[in-house]
């Protein structure tokens, strides 16, 4: 266990909590900028990274797709993710400079945190280091759907936080499914608790940034990932104390609606929208109603 | 020539457009304040706040001006208040409540120091597209850092970057000018959590009243990025005229909460003034300092159609009676 840091010297001391963070892929603004402020809880944190997304070839995810969602929107998905992945690669090229990941990667280099590489999250040389942690709370930062021989390792609770507001809204890309659907109440953030639904567990805290005339999908996430992380230092707090958070209380009447990738309409609309400058729920904000 | 045409264009909107401009300044020397003044005077009539509910409504021979500063810094009252004075034209300044009396610079100052000794090389994430959207705490660490890097000072001695005390802002008020809120901090507002950008309002709106020893009736948003919340808040505590820097001219379609201003600055032309008060008037052309773009047309139009539907559905429908009497005529 060499590579295990301990980040604030406080092993040993009561209250000091076992932290798992894991991640998938490169270490992005947004994860970094979620290891920085967990790491400045009083805790030992360990990075799991994934060094791929997923262990399941092209050939059998595509087949996956196309029996689950059909030959067309299977398509649609793809030539979406085709346009969309120039738009991404702009709005993460925005991230990281409101991140500051310059600096932040700066930090990562000097923390002497050095990450224990797994071939995926769910992976079973993931399962093993995990169970040689042994940590209190495992925190999905960024990757895939973890598995529930993962996240049930954790001895008191795995955090996820998912950039939507849950129940209302669940799945994947869930800000700009509120911009297309003009639902303000879909945009904002929520931490919770891993089970073995998406994004179906405990709720500990749901919030979300003001929405202003003239926000784009960036500037929204940006904000949304700020207060996000923030709630979630305040959840791993609570912990280290050896208190429970309170549950989120989500009204009786609230529905849910889980959205996935979008497909090429849902990416030209967005486009359309101007990735939210343009959208009716952002520009509603400026008028009184 | 374009000194001719410019002049002509705003004679003649001015003839034939209704309301008047919101003139958003912030620093003026002695001469850049009688230039501005006498421009400005050539077409508009000088009004106080206190006129402004009425003359949005209302034709007159001339259209109205209302003088706005923004910040409260201190060549605010030593230079550009006394010469108001003489020239008998009334203004608001909008003060950054826990700028004043303090020793700190407004953070814009600072990085505005930062491009002149750095150029097109500013800082990562520290750009002119990206300052404006952090948070007023990340900003501020992001600016600190950086001035400690590259050695920036700022002349604490600058008038048009130290603040106005508070005593100054008192004298304002006596001669007559009206002082309004700014914030607490020159944070923009609509990039903090909902929570802080309610307290920094209601406080520094209790600060100034409390200072000025009268309720204070007006708030102007740091930056100028508004939602219709953040005003409504502000007019919760108290206020009764709430500005942004939409660049428009104003009349009676837009409510008190949301006054558009047209920002002029210092070393502007007279030429550029006019041409720039002309293209306000068309209410589409010029983009928002507020870094928000041309998105104020997005959101006057839809005021426009929320407004016309509340009216058509509020509309009394013609009962069977009136509708047979009027058969019957």
């Amino acid at each position: 266990m060499s590579s295990l840091v301990d980040l604030n010297k406080t092993e040993g001391q009561p209250g000091c909590l076992k932290v798992a963070a894991l991640v998938s892929g490169r270490l992005g603004a947004q994860e970094l900028w979620a290891i920085k402020n967990i790491s400045a809880v009083r805790c030992r944190l360990y990075v799991i990274r994934a060094t791929q997304a997923t262990a399941v070839s092209k050939y059998i995810r595509a087949h996956r797709l196309i029996k689950e969602y059909g030959l067309l929107r299977t398509a649609s998905r793809w030539l979406g993710g085709l346009i969309g992945s120039r738009v991404a690669a702009k709005n993460r090229k925005m991230l990281d400079e409101l991140f500051d990941v310059g600096a932040l990667e700066d930090w990562w280099n000097h923390s002497d945190i050095r990450p224990h590489n797994v071939p995926t999250l769910n992976h079973p040389d993931s399962r093993s280091l995990l169970e040689e942690l042994a940590p209190d709370i495992i925190i999905r930062v960024s990757g895939g759907i973890l598995k529930p021989h993962i996240f049930s390792l954790a001895k008191i609770a795995a955090l996820n936080i998912h950039h939507g507001q849950a129940p209302l809204i669940r799945g994947m890309w869930s800000i700009p499914w509120g911009i297309i659907e003009g639902r303000p109440d879909w945009i904002g953030a929520t931490v919770h608790m891993i089970d073995e639904g998406i994004d179906t567990g405990t709720i500990l805290w749901r919030g979300a940034p003001q929405l202003s005339p003239g926000d784009a999908y960036a500037d929204l996430l940006f904000r949304t990932h700020l207060e996000a992380v923030s709630a979630l230092v305040q959840i791993l707090k609570i912990y280290a104390l050896d208190e429970t958070p309170r549950p989120w209380t989500c009204l009786p009447q609230e529905i849910s609606a889980y959205r996935s990738a979008p497909g090429l309409w849902e990416w030209i609309k967005f486009l359309r929208l101007d990735q939210g400058r343009r959208a009716q729920v952002l520009i509603r904000k400026g008028i009184k109603c | 020539m374009l000194s001719i045409v410019s002049s002509a264009a705003l004679s003649l909107l001015c003839r034939f457009k209704s309301g008047g401009i919101i003139v958003n300044e912030h620093t003026l020397t002695l001469d850049q304040t009688r230039s501005h003044v006498d421009i400005l005077h050539r077409h508009f009539d000088f009004i106080s706040l206190a006129e402004l509910p009425n003359r949005m409504g209302l034709r007159h021979k001339k259209p109205f001006c209302l003088l706005t500063f923004d910040d409260g810094k201190r060549s605010n009252a030593t230079v550009t208040a006394p010469e108001l004075c003489r020239l008998g034209v009334p203004a608001v300044f909008f003060v950054v409540s826990g700028f004043l009396d303090g020793k700190r610079p407004l953070w814009f100052d600072r990085y505005r120091l930062l491009q002149e000794k750095l150029g097109k090389t500013l800082p990562y994430g520290l750009s002119s597209r990206i300052v404006k959207q952090l948070p007023y705490d990340l900003l501020l660490d992001r600016i600190d850092r950086a001035c400690e890097r590259h050695g920036v000072q700022v002349d604490a001695t600058d008038e048009d970057i130290c603040a106005m005390t508070w005593d100054h802002a008192r004298e304002l008020h006596k001669r007559g000018f009206i002082i309004g809120a700014h914030g607490v901090t020159h944070a923009v507002m609509t990039r903090e959590t909902a929570a802080n950008a309610f307290d920094n309002i209601s406080r520094s709106i209790a600060e100034v009243s409390a200072e000025i020893g009268e309720p204070c009736n007006s708030f102007a948003f740091p930056n100028g990025n508004y939602t219709a919340q953040l005003a409504s808040h502000a007019v919760r505590c108290g206020v009764r005229f709430v500005m942004s820097t939409e660049p428009t001219w104003v009349d009676q379609r837009f409510p008190l909460w949301r006054l558009p201003r047209l920002q002029l600055f210092g070393p502007q032309s007279r030429q550029r003034i006019e041409r720039k008060i002309s293209a306000a008037a068309l209410g589409c052309i010029l983009a928002n300092p507020d870094g928000t773009g041309r998105t104020y047309r997005l959101v006057n139009r839809l005021d426009k159609l929320t407004k016309q539907r509340a009216t058509q559905s509020s509309s009394p429908q013609p009962n069977v009676a009136t509708a047979l009497s009027r058969r019957d005529d």
